[in-house]
């Protein structure tokens, strides 16, 4: 018994049979042509962010918690180490840290919506403005399980990374990392900043 | 070490965090609207080549037949033909879609053409689309006809560029969900070798408000526009000139269609936005089956000029790229694309296809264009490139397209409805 399926089927395909092979033939030759030297892709980030590495180790003696907040509720807190790190004063809600030495600096500030989109964003910003590279993203999860999504960018009038993650509904915050050395930003203190993050 | 300012609100989903700045210095020399005021040595150049580009166009042209006799007379098309198949949709810089696409021309010899499509993204960008139009719905008057469309649209995690000349290959992710409609009457006389219309377009969805809560959001979009069309064909076009513009109006604030809510920022506030969009393509028949389509497009925004953000006024149609991966202020493009004609004329009359295939068409392509913050000769600086082949099947008015390009970022594959120009 033949199906009408495969009637329509074989009508379709004799219509169109020989001219279609010799383009699909054409098409697949020039997909070869162009699909060689594709440019370099950023290199991906995942895992965990892990302990650190470098830098002073953390005093637990010295830490202090924030509490973290956006329209004037609560997100979450933070914690750092205060002998290493100092608060400067803002006149909004968002949080910055310094050392004592300035070459390290973590901006954080709530943001709204889904947590990659503000990272990449002002990654993109500050390449197209200013010259940065971008040189990693991906996502990544701190010590409390939370999975932050992380851009890295290269040298350009400085070091930057820049850090998102949820922490309610639609609500989150992005942890901005400046200094002057990359090596800077990956270190035991930062970490401990990073890891310490929950809602 | 330099103290990071936070400027408010410059994106979708950024609520509080801006800590970069948007736009460059202006190069000196020009005027407080940014626009370079030429030498006399540089206006006689510039004189001398648009009249060298105004002399070859005018000799394509004649070349090209500028009145052709209509290959088809679009308003002569024979009732109830249809196509129901199952479709594989690529849109670079959207999605690659899975879904049912439906066309009907003519229905009951009455001038209407219906089209509809349910399709799912079946790659990592997660859209779904469900969309109806209704064609050529005759009005009172010979030739004044209404377009009307609707859809339902979510996006699960499109990926967008920053507007801007000097936007990195970075995407960033977009999710939202909304309903479009749009409604266009238009008039088309002389075998629609005029076409003049208005478009009315309303958005109803979600966006968020400053505290970071979802919140119900409308917004009404208005353009219009003509289009001269001197081809010897509407869809597939192989001798003749087009030329079109278009631009952006001010839209209602309420309509028909529903009523305008607050600004988003989602979208941005485009009502203080004019966009004019140029068009002009010169069709040349080579021999029987083998013709060249040479297009150049140019589009300007004016308004925002003393703002700090840079403005996406248009994007490039490069199909080396993924969609709207250069979009700015000003913009210019220009592609030319040869194709070689297969002709089959098969009549097909089977359970889900009923009409006359018409033909396969071979094509090979190059194309050159670059956006600008300002109207000056960088933009016809440092052009992007982007170059490929397709083919295309040509079903009674319907043209479907294959297109693989590659540009410095890649490789893009099309596959879509309609000639590229």
């Amino acid at each position: 018994m033949k199906l009408p399926g495969l009637n329509i089927l074989t009508v379709l395909f004799r219509a169109v049979r020989r001219p279609l092979l010799r383009a699909l033939l054409l098409l697949w030759v020039a997909w070869g042509a162009v699909a060689c030297g594709q440019p370099k892709a950023l290199e991906e980030l995942d895992g965990t962010f892990g302990a650190g590495s470098g830098g002073s180790p953390v005093n637990p003696g010295a830490v202090v918690t924030l509490p973290l907040t956006s329209g004037g509720s609560a997100l979450g807190g933070l914690s750092y180490d205060g002998a290493y790190f100092f608060q400067i004063p803002t006149s909004d809600e968002s949080v910055v840290l310094s050392d004592s030495s300035g070459s390290v600096m973590l901006i954080v500030a709530p943001i709204s919506g889904r947590a990659d989109t503000p990272c990449r964003f002002q990654a993109a910003l500050l390449a197209r403005d200013r010259g940065y590279a971008l040189l990693a993203a991906g996502d990544r999860k701190n010590a409390q399980g939370l999975e932050f999504h992380e851009v890295d960018l290269g040298p350009g009038a400085d070091f930057q990374r820049f850090y998102c993650t949820e922490l309610k509904s639609h609500l989150g915050i992005l942890i901005n990392g400046v200094s002057n050395s990359g090596n800077n930003l990956g270190t035991e203190q930062v970490h401990f900043v990073l890891n310490s993050v929950q809602p | 070490m330099r103290v990071l300012t936070i400027p408010p609100e410059p994106h979708a989903n950024t609520a509080n965090a801006t800590m970069a700045s948007q736009q460059p210095p202006a190069p000196s020399g020009q005027n407080a609207r940014g626009v370079r005021r030429p030498g006399r040595r540089r206006r006689k150049l510039a004189a001398l080549l648009s009249g060298t580009a105004a002399l070859l166009m005018m000799a394509m042209a004649a070349r090209a037949e500028p009145w052709p006799e209509r290959r088809r007379i679009y308003d002569e098309r024979p009732p109830n033909e249809y196509l129901l198949i199952p479709a594989i949709a690529s849109l670079p810089g959207t999605g690659v879609f899975l879904g049912i696409i439906g066309s009907a021309s003519n229905l009951g010899d009455s001038g209407i053409d219906m089209g509809a499509a349910l399709a799912k993204s079946i790659d990592n960008s997660d859209i779904t689309v469900q969309a109806l139009a209704f064609q050529n719905i005759p009005l009172f008057l010979k030739g004044f006809q209404l377009d009307y469309q609707v859809a339902h649209i979510k996006l699960g995690n499109l990926q967008i560029f920053l507007p801007g000349r000097n936007s990195p290959n970075f995407t960033i992710p977009v999710t939202a969900e909304f309903d479009v409609q749009f409604l266009m009457p238009n008039l088309q006389l002389f075998e629609r070798r005029l076409q003049v219309y208005y478009g009315l377009g309303f958005f109803e969805g979600y966006d968020f408000d400053s505290q970071g809560n979802e919140a119900p959001f409308s917004r009404h979009s208005a353009n219009g526009g003509f289009t001269l069309d001197f081809t010897d064909d509407l869809v597939d076009p192989r001798r003749g000139v087009r030329f079109g513009m278009r631009t952006s109006l001010h839209a209602p604030r309420r309509s028909l269609l529903g009523r305008n809510t607050r600004t988003s920022n989602l979208f941005g506030n485009e009502e203080d936005l004019r966009t004019r969009q140029y068009q002009l393509t010169v069709y040349i028949p080579f021999s029987e089956r083998l013709h060249a389509a040479w297009n150049q497009q140019a589009f300007t925004t004016h308004g925002r000029e003393n703002s700090e953000q840079i403005v996406p006024g248009g994007e490039l149609p490069l199909r080396g790229y993924p969609g709207g991966r250069w979009s700015d202020r000003f913009g210019y493009f220009s592609g030319l694309e040869l194709r070689y004609d297969h002709p089959m004329n098969r009549k097909l009359d089977i359970v889900v296809v009923r009409g006359v295939l018409e033909g396969l068409q071979y094509a090979a392509f190059y194309e050159v264009g670059q956006v600008n913050p300002l109207w000056n000769r960088s933009l016809v600086k440092d052009l992007h490139h982007s170059s490929g082949v397709g083919v295309r099947v040509l079903f009674q008015a319907l043209v479907l397209r294959l297109d693989i390009a590659r540009s410095d970022e890649g490789p893009q594959f099309h596959l879509t409805i309609n000639h590229a120009f």
